[in-house]
């Protein structure tokens, strides 16, 4: 899903990475030092994720696991996966340098967007809930950045609803698959260490019934 | 005072986050021995003079072909001098539009685009067709192989144009196994990734950690 050097146009570059660093800026406030360790394992497993190619039939994926930073790392995500993006782009070429900016947008921003999503949770009770949503989660980290995708794209003269229906197509395995994975790990690290998980307290605006 | 150095060893000893850690770099490092390559996951492509045309062929790091996609070749001015579509073998060739640096484009879509230069000086001795005048070239069949203009007067001697013809051929497995090494990411590249990553939020740690004693220290120096 990385976008390639020579596609977007200089005013879209400038504006993602003028939005990827007021995002950046923004999600890394108040940083507990318990968190670092964290989201070095995330980044890590994100920048070598890219590299795992999973064989699906006659072609062959790797995945985005933006969904499993927002699981693990709630808003630290995005600078997670910019990292992340940045080692790609210089170290692997994976991604053109200067499309950095978009591209953090569009993975950094799915998985924000899938982070809400995790959030609401809170509002349900039922046996299989992590689960659930871990794999709503995962799910919607790769559908909104291919929606974001397609929006960068259509700056560069693309017809945004052919592009959208061709990448949201083209990335049901992958869609298919995070959600299992991020699922499961969901589940996993709610039995083991709970504390991993990100946003274990509901939303302020949801516990006008308890007393934290 | 002690709180803060209590929490920090804590942190580190306990049991279950390191069990996940080290499964999850376990699991990680698993795949990675069972991928037979770390490819990176985005389009590439060889192209190479043969006779009076240039064949170009693309394909994604992971082996399968870049089928219907845009090609675009530009002169030394950035030029368009002509535009096509690969085959859904991936393939395209043209005649050569110029005795130039040309470099070619590809797009595959989905923001998955790459370039290449083929330089004047592979170029040279190679008939050029004479500028196109329609910006459309026909897609060529990949099985027709350009044959080098040889007088067949010359008879015996063996002019500059076949040796050129003859070596080109025998030297393209390697170039195109050259192209692909050079795209290819290895084990080593993403261990120096995984290296940064950990000393960058390292220094981050320190960091605040840093700040967390000298606030200690000032709080127990205020008691």
């Amino acid at each position: 899903m990385h976008i390639s050097d020579g596609i977007l146009n200089a005013p879209v570059l400038i504006g993602g990475f003028a939005g990827a660093g007021v995002l950046a800026v923004a999600t890394m406030r108040n940083m507990d030092m318990e968190e670092i360790p964290k989201i070095s394992v995330i980044t890590a497993v994100f920048f070598v994720a890219s590299s795992i190619k999973i064989p699906l039939g006659p072609t062959s994926v790797h995945l985005i696991l933006n969904g499993l930073a927002a699981v693990v790392l709630g808003w630290r995500a995005f600078p997670a996966i910019t990292l992340g993006l940045v080692l790609q782009a210089i170290i692997l070429g994976h991604g053109g340098v200067t499309v950095i900016g978009v591209n953090a947008l569009m993975m950094g921003g799915g998985g924000l967007i899938a982070y809400l999503v995790w959030q609401q949770r809170h509002r349900f009770h039922f046996k299989k809930k992590l689960f659930v949503f871990g794999a709503l989660t995962g799910a919607v980290g790769v559908a909104s950045s291919g929606i974001i995708l397609a929006l960068a794209l259509a700056t560069a003269g693309e017809a945004f609803h052919a592009v959208a229906e061709m990448v949201l197509l083209a990335h049901i395995p992958i869609i298919l698959i995070e959600a299992g994975v991020v699922g499961a790990c969901a589940e996993f690290l709610q039995k083991v260490k709970p504390e991993l998980l990100a946003g274990q307290q509901a939303p302020r605006l949801q516990t006008s019934t308890d007393a934290g | 005072m002690y709180v803060n150095s209590f929490f920090i060893r804590r942190l580190f000893q306990n049991d279950a986050f390191h069990a996940f850690t080290g499964r999850l770099i376990a699991v990680a490092g698993l795949l990675l021995l069972f991928s037979s390559s770390a490819y990176a996951h985005k389009v590439n492509m060889f192209a190479f003079a043969e006779g009076d045309r240039i064949f170009v062929e693309g394909y994604f790091s992971d082996g399968h072909r870049a089928e219907f996609s845009n090609i675009g070749v530009y002169d030394h001015n950035n030029k368009l001098l002509l535009h096509g579509k690969t085959d859904k073998e991936g393939n395209f060739a043209f005649k050569i539009p110029a005795q130039d640096d040309l470099r070619i484009t590809l797009n595959a879509g989905m923001g998955h685009r790459t370039e290449y230069v083929i330089s004047k000086a592979e170029l040279a001795g190679l008939p050029a067709a004479a500028p196109v005048a329609s910006k459309d070239a026909p897609a060529d069949e990949r099985g027709q192989q350009g044959t080098a203009v040889i007088p067949a007067a010359t008879g015996a001697t063996v002019s500059p144009v076949m040796i050129r013809s003859a070596v080109g051929k025998a030297i393209m497995p390697l170039m195109r196994s050259i192209s692909e090494l050079k795209e290819r990411s290895s084990f080593s590249d993403l261990i120096g990734g995984i290296g940064f990553i950990v000393g960058i939020l390292g220094v981050f740690f320190y960091v605040k950690a840093k700040k967390l004693m000298v606030e200690g220290a000032q709080n127990s120096s205020n008691l």
